[in-house]
């Protein structure tokens, strides 16, 4: 089979991009359209050999993706649409499939439906038969005891198409769709009900009428109930209803069960395995890099090219190399999360607390994914309908502290705090979603009021997770890692190496004792950072350079401190870095640090993702918000620590409680003076109310 | 009765919908809660703003606020 590369399409439409290339020129186009959930991406990635990403939830593909495959001799290219239930769109990634469908009205079009939920599925289909598209019907057959035992032959003489029985997973009936695909498209059969279904449509005004569309619905599931009762046998199971419910949805353990699954992700991520892992990882290195150093040592000497292997390629991409096991586990529990059908879950047991702030339970997903990887995260917030609670969420998602952010507290932290970091580490991402709720509340209240929120979610079953799948998951999630640091870290190094080496007249610093661009350009912007405690030429410079990728924050700060591929050994050394005192003047100073790691403008590819999913001017509000929060809460960190310091920790929250208790009394009597204005009848309006 | 007022693990049969056919009334249609139906109510979050229902042999949790347009018996 002759595979092509996969297109993203959507808003940054290949075609657009390409003007002289057409779906035509890579061959035959054919859709792949069906119910959210229902294995469309496991179906293109089975027909393509594609490594799309799947999930067992609701709304995992949201745009339009596209590669080619041949079959005997004909080439295809086939499009994977986002899920949809009907031809009229409610969310984006909805419109995306409709607009898509609509555009390519004479492609042939692979209408998959889960077999489990196949009454409901076939809604979709009926929709397309009546437009009079060219559809091949694939039953995908999931379980190995479906709710739905479907005789697919009796099913494509009812509806007049091919309906074939395929298994995405298990790759199985691809070569019969396969060869739906180059049949001529089957004389159109008419429908029982359209007679009916357009005297309907003929009614004056008959779409804002309820008992009119309701009608049409009624019409479809009637001729759905008509075939089935013929063609298929039915369980009395129930699509998606399972024991493990009664714990995982029950009111009072919800939340606790939800709170441990989280901390266990968390300390087999970042402590135990992860750090094990990690450590074994940089000894590897190390034993790698030392020879090389060593030759080019007892060669060159410790000059030019010495520091350049040393510091910018060994020393900064290896410091961050380390941690590759700590993301592999983060994205394989994310994984084992997609694939359990828990996420829905997850969804309705946050619907309550998210929609008090102007969110939605479906936010749960993209906040989730932000703990990966924010670019992506931020790109999945295109699946709600609300664009308010959209453009929130999108905007929150670099507070979730994201896997490239991981290195900075290990290294930094670990150096200040050794094992006590776990403290600091689990403050921090507490920290992110606290101040994630704050500013969400604080858009809902102002900028972004939110509507009254359309939380329709379906729930999936249970289900085991493939291996197979998380495998390929974690491969492609590791390849982007790696070659992210292979391809911008190493260029990032090498760029602040040599600002850092050369002065503006290009003169080596370490020879001729100058000073150098970077520290020249740093001291310009330090004096800024200074009320924050680091206001060093080198961090600032290391927070400038982390604006291309997180991870080069501590690559830089390893590079400044001259401690090449040691930096290794400080992941589980837990030793002061002799560079960093002069870098960080107190542990509140490094504390402060890390709070504006982790709530600062997001790296580069998060801003411009951004920038698409929600425009210029909220690209650039969220910007100022991100830097300003950032900012003040790392002010505030760094003065209550630093007077901790000094005056005690007791004198401190003693004050700060003060503080608050003022704050919160002259709000209570401000709130008790507007009480009192109001009217006296419905206690709602002022004195202008009619009942007074 | 509006479905949010709705006791949990009792069934009912829709029989009419209040107000305008908005987007929303239609997805509600299209995933087949329509008159006549039965609708289990399954599980509720604990502030009572979420329900999860059983419709047509499937699971489906909407915001209750949406379900106070649906009329039930």
């Amino acid at each position: 089979m002759k595979l092509k590369k996969t297109r993203p399409l959507g808003k940054k439409n290949f075609f657009e991009e390409n003007k002289q290339t057409s779906p035509k020129d890579l061959g035959k186009e054919v859709l792949l359209v069906g119910n959210p959930n229902s294995g469309k991406t496991t179906l293109f990635n089975a027909l393509t050999a594609s490594n799309e990403h799947v999930g067992n939830w609701h709304g995992v593909t949201v745009d339009t993706v596209g590669k080619g495959f041949s079959f005997q001799g004909e080439d295809y290219f086939l499009v994977d649409t986002p899920g949809i239930y009907s031809l009229c769109p409610l969310s984006y990634e909805e419109k995306v499939a409709v607009d898509k469908i609509e555009g390519s009205s004479t492609c042939k079009i692979i209408n998959i439906c889960d077999q489990n939920n196949l009454q409901r599925n076939l809604y979709l289909t009926l929709c397309l038969l009546e437009r009079g598209l060219d559809v091949v019907l694939a039953v995908n057959e999931i379980d190995k005891k479906p709710i739905f035992k479907v005789d697919c032959k009796k099913l494509g003489e009812r509806l007049g198409i091919n309906v074939v029985r395929i298994n995405a997973e298990k790759k199985i009936g691809l070569d019969d769709l396969k060869s739906c695909l180059k049949e001529e498209k089957r004389q159109k059969k008419d429908l029982p009900y359209l007679k009916q279904l357009k005297l309907v449509e003929a009614e004056k005004n008959f779409q804002a009428q309820p008992n009119s569309v309701q009608q049409i619905s009624q019409l479809r599931y009637a001729f759905i109930d008509e075939i089935l009762k013929d063609c298929a046998v039915r369980t009395k199971d129930v699509y998606g209803k399972s024991k493990l419910d009664k714990i995982f949805l029950n009111k009072w353990l919800a939340f606790p069960i939800f709170i441990c699954i989280l901390a266990a992700i968390f300390q087999l991520t970042f402590f135990s395995l992860g750090s094990l892992l990690s450590d074994a990882l940089g000894q590897i290195l190390s034993f790698f890099t030392t020879p090389i150093l060593n030759f080019i040592r007892s060669s060159l000497g410790e000059g030019f090219v010495y520091s350049l292997f040393a510091d910018a390629i060994f020393g900064g991409v290896g410091t961050v190399l380390s941690f590759l096991p700590q993301v592999v586990l983060l994205f394989f529990f994310l994984s084992i999360l997609e694939d359990s059908g828990y996420m829905s879950r997850i969804a309705f047991i946050f619907e309550d607390i998210l929609g008090r702030i102007g969110l939605s339970g479906k936010s749960v997903y993209t906040l989730l994914m932000g703990f990966g990887c924010s670019t992506t995260a931020i790109m999945t917030s295109r699946n709600m309908e609300d664009k308010n609670a959209k453009i929130k969420t999108a905007i929150l998602c670099p507070y979730m502290s994201c896997s490239a952010k991981i290195p900075i507290y290990t290294v930094v932290g670990g150096a200040f705090f050794g094992a006590k970091n776990i403290f600091v580490i689990m403050g921090l991402y507490a920290l992110g979603v606290i101040v994630a709720i704050l500013v969400s509340k604080i858009l809902d209240m102002t900028l972004l009021k939110s509507k009254a929120q359309s939380f329709i979610l379906e729930f999936p079953p249970y289900r085991k997770t493939s291996l197979k799948r998380v495998g390929k998951i974690l491969w492609k999630n590791v390849k982007e890692f790696l070659l992210r640091v292979g391809s911008v870290m190493i260029s990032m190094n090498i760029i602040i190496w040599l600002l850092s080496s050369f002065s503006f007249s290009f003169q080596y610093v370490p020879s001729s004792g100058g000073v150098s661009a970077l520290e020249s350009f740093g001291r310009i912007l330090a004096p800024i950072f200074s009320p924050l405690g680091f206001g060093s030429w080198a961090v600032v410079a290391s927070l400038l350079a982390g604006l291309v990728a997180k991870e080069v924050v501590v690559s830089s700060i390893a590079m400044f401190n001259g401690i090449d591929q040691n930096a290794i050994k400080l992941l589980s050394a837990s030793l002061l870095l002799p560079g960093s005192v002069v870098f960080f003047s107190s542990r509140a100073a490094v504390v402060a640090f890390l709070v504006f790691c982790l709530l600062y403008t997001p790296c580069i590819a998060s801003i411009s993702m951004l920038l698409q999913e929600v425009g210029k001017k909220w690209t650039i509000i969220s910007i100022f918000i991100q830097f300003g929060s950032a900012y003040i809460l790392a002010f505030l960190t760094y003065q209550i620590l630093f007077a901790a310091e000094i005056f005690g920790f007791f004198s401190v929250f003693a004050a700060i409680f003060s503080i608050f208790a003022i704050i919160f009394a002259i709000f209570y009597i401000l709130r008790r003076i507007k009480k009192k204005k109001l009217c006296p009848h419905c206690e709602q309006c002022n004195k202008k109310c009619k009942n007074s | 009765m509006t479905l949010d007022k709705c006791n949990q693990k009792q069934t009912y049969i829709i029989c009419g919908f209040l107000g305008e056919c908005d987007s929303v009334m239609r997805r509600f249609f299209e995933l087949g809660l329509t008159v006549g139906e039965k609708v289990k109510i399954v599980a509720t979050s604990l502030q009572k703003k979420v329900f999860l229902l059983e419709i047509r042999g499937y699971l489906l949790s909407v915001r209750a606020s949406l379900l106070a347009k649906v009329v039930v018996k």
